[in-house]
């Protein structure tokens, strides 16, 4: 039997930075929230980002005071590692079904002491650092994880029973299961981010091939202090790479691999992911091949400016070709096209494909809103009320209703949280308390 | 006001005489095949890194050398043991840290 309440004002599907503002404003106004998060933490891609731009401030930093407003909210109320498994409208507002996923842990007992973690024999690939560092089958995801409580792995578990052996708060339940539960909700709010495109997508690239060829969102860790290297290195061998170049529009702008849009973010991350390169390695050189930067934003073109100031060099060029020397650099086949289609090859220890951002979560008929033609969560009335889908009740907020940045996300969960704060009093009238 | 709750522990009370690891083994019927090979690889490899560090501190490439192992396999590894505290860094060789064994407290 869960512990959750049999019925919430608001459901917030998704704990990033989207959701969690969201829930936030709603619990503010009186409203009572679940947040509820597929992942082992709540904090969603952000808290496990570097820095942010323009202003290059520690995005963790900004996240993590967030994360804790959340959870210590006495109005919302936190389920992570649980599915959402179909909202179905009953009068005004909705019956959900949750499938809570069992971590095999007391979340109330565990004191998050990593004594299990660190016992554990299994070495396995850490999706936290996007497979570049490791984690053990049983594990706490991040130093920053809210709640801070251990989950195990059962694929890569080898039953040795050492967790619980070495656990001061007896806290393993070997036996737990997954858990349905159902609750009403009278109004529905989805943050469910975003995925990056995949990295075999454009097969010249090599970018599922090649160790050297990184995604945006593994350079991020890979630049984190707290990431898997520590500091700055290539994954096949650990050089301290001195020639970086990023392909722009990877996983964007390209109808063969399904994703014509242009994905808003990924300028100005490469931007900001290559000036504070140039922080961490002394000497280092950075090219930017693009098709157009596009620093649309407060303070983006400033950034911009001062990216290229600081000796980014930003080249006009279609990459064709990634290839791999013997002893694992790089080969790019570039055509210039400032400079009449000229083709040339150059050499580097490193290249970061500007992947593109799809939504994370396709629940179809679990859902029943409407999803557009880029696959992202479709608007009813996209100009004057972007955050109201295709269902009364059901606002979006943050990615999954299009690429967005951070600032931008924010701004539209708020926008979600008083459109919902709106519904629920028109539909159901709630004592709404300060 | 409602209270807070933490929700999320499936109900589950800690019960009197918790389950064994045997319970949760039985229900998954135990190791995969995989996942047995994958565990054996594993231990393969460490036991190679650990000895070959034995004899001082090395880079990446040079570990790889030493047991003929996959580059990028060793980098994984050598960070897996960096994240542990089983090594770590000892000086800069070119463009190359060299890791060394943590000497035991």
């Amino acid at each position: 039997m869960s512990d959750l309440n049999k019925r919430y004002d608001g459901m917030v599907i998704g704990a990033g930075i989207a959701g969690m503002q969201a829930a936030l404003d709603l619990a503010e106004q009186g409203f009572q929230v679940l947040l509820v998060e597929k992942d082992p933490s709540i904090g969603g891609v952000m808290v496990g980002l570097n820095k942010v731009f323009p202003t290059l401030d520690c995005s963790s930093c900004i996240c993590t005071p967030r994360m804790a407003e959340a959870a210590h909210h006495p109005n919302i109320t936190i389920q992570t590692y649980t599915e959402v498994l179909n909202v179905d409208r009953n009068g005004p507002g909705f019956n959900v079904k949750l499938l809570k996923k069992p971590r095999y842990v007391d979340e109330d007992t565990c004191i998050g002491c990593s004594k299990c973690e660190l016992e554990c024999p299994v070495l396995v690939p850490h999706e936290f650092d996007y497979g570049l560092g490791s984690r053990r089958a049983v594990y706490i995801p991040h130093s920053n994880a809210i709640p801070q409580v251990a989950t195990l792995d059962v694929e890569h578990c080898t039953f040795c029973g050492k967790c619980a052996k070495v656990c001061p708060a007896d806290c393993f339940i070997y036996d737990q299961q997954p858990e349905e539960i159902e609750i009403e909700v009278g109004a529905v709010i989805v943050a469910s981010g975003l995925q990056i495109t995949p990295m075999g997508a454009k097969a010249e690239y090599n970018g599922d091939k090649l160790p050297n060829v990184v995604n945006p969102l593994g350079m991020e860790r890979i630049q984190s202090s707290n990431g898997p290297y520590g500091t700055v290195l290539r994954p096949s061998d650990g050089k301290i790479p001195k020639k970086i170049a990023y392909v722009q529009c990877a996983g964007s702008r390209d109808k063969t691999i399904g994703v014509s849009y242009c994905s808003r973010v990924c300028c100005m991350y490469a931007l900001k992911q290559a000036l504070l390169t140039t922080h961490y390695i002394h000497g280092v050189e950075i090219t930017i091949y693009h098709m157009d930067i596009r620093a649309f934003g407060k303070g983006y073109e400033q950034f911009y400016r001062r990216a290229m100031d600081e000796g980014i060099k930003i080249v006009k060029g279609k990459v064709a070709k990634i290839d791999e020397t013997d002893n694992q650099d790089l080969i790019i086949r570039v055509e210039h096209l400032d400079e009449g289609g000229r083709v040339e090859e150059a050499r580097y220890d490193m290249v970061v494909l500007s992947q593109g951002l799809m939504p994370a979560w396709k629940p179809g008929s679990a859902l029943g809103i409407d999803v557009g033609e880029d696959g992202f969560f479709e608007s009813v009335n996209p100009k004057i009320k972007p955050t109201l889908s295709t269902m009364e009740g059901v606002f979006l907020a943050g990615v999954s209703a299009g690429p967005k940045d951070i600032p931008d996300s924010i701004v539209e969960a708020g926008a979600a949280a008083m459109e919902a704060a709106n519904y629920l009093q028109r539909t159901t009238k709630p004592k709404v308390t300060a | 006001m409602s209270d807070k709750k933490e929700a999320g522990t499936n109900g589950h009370a800690k019960s009197e005489g918790a389950a064994s690891i045997k319970v949760l083994r039985d229900r998954h019927g135990g190791m995969s095949a995989e996942m047995k090979e994958y565990y054996k690889e594993l231990n393969n490899i460490r036991k190679l890194l650990f000895d070959a560090l034995k004899s001082g501190p090395m880079t990446v490439p040079e570990l790889a050398r030493k047991c003929s192992l996959k580059s990028e396999t060793t980098m994984w590894h050598v960070m897996a043991m960096r994240r542990y505290g089983e090594v770590v860094e000892d000086k800069i060789q070119g463009d190359y840290y060299s890791y060394r064994l943590k000497e035991a407290h």
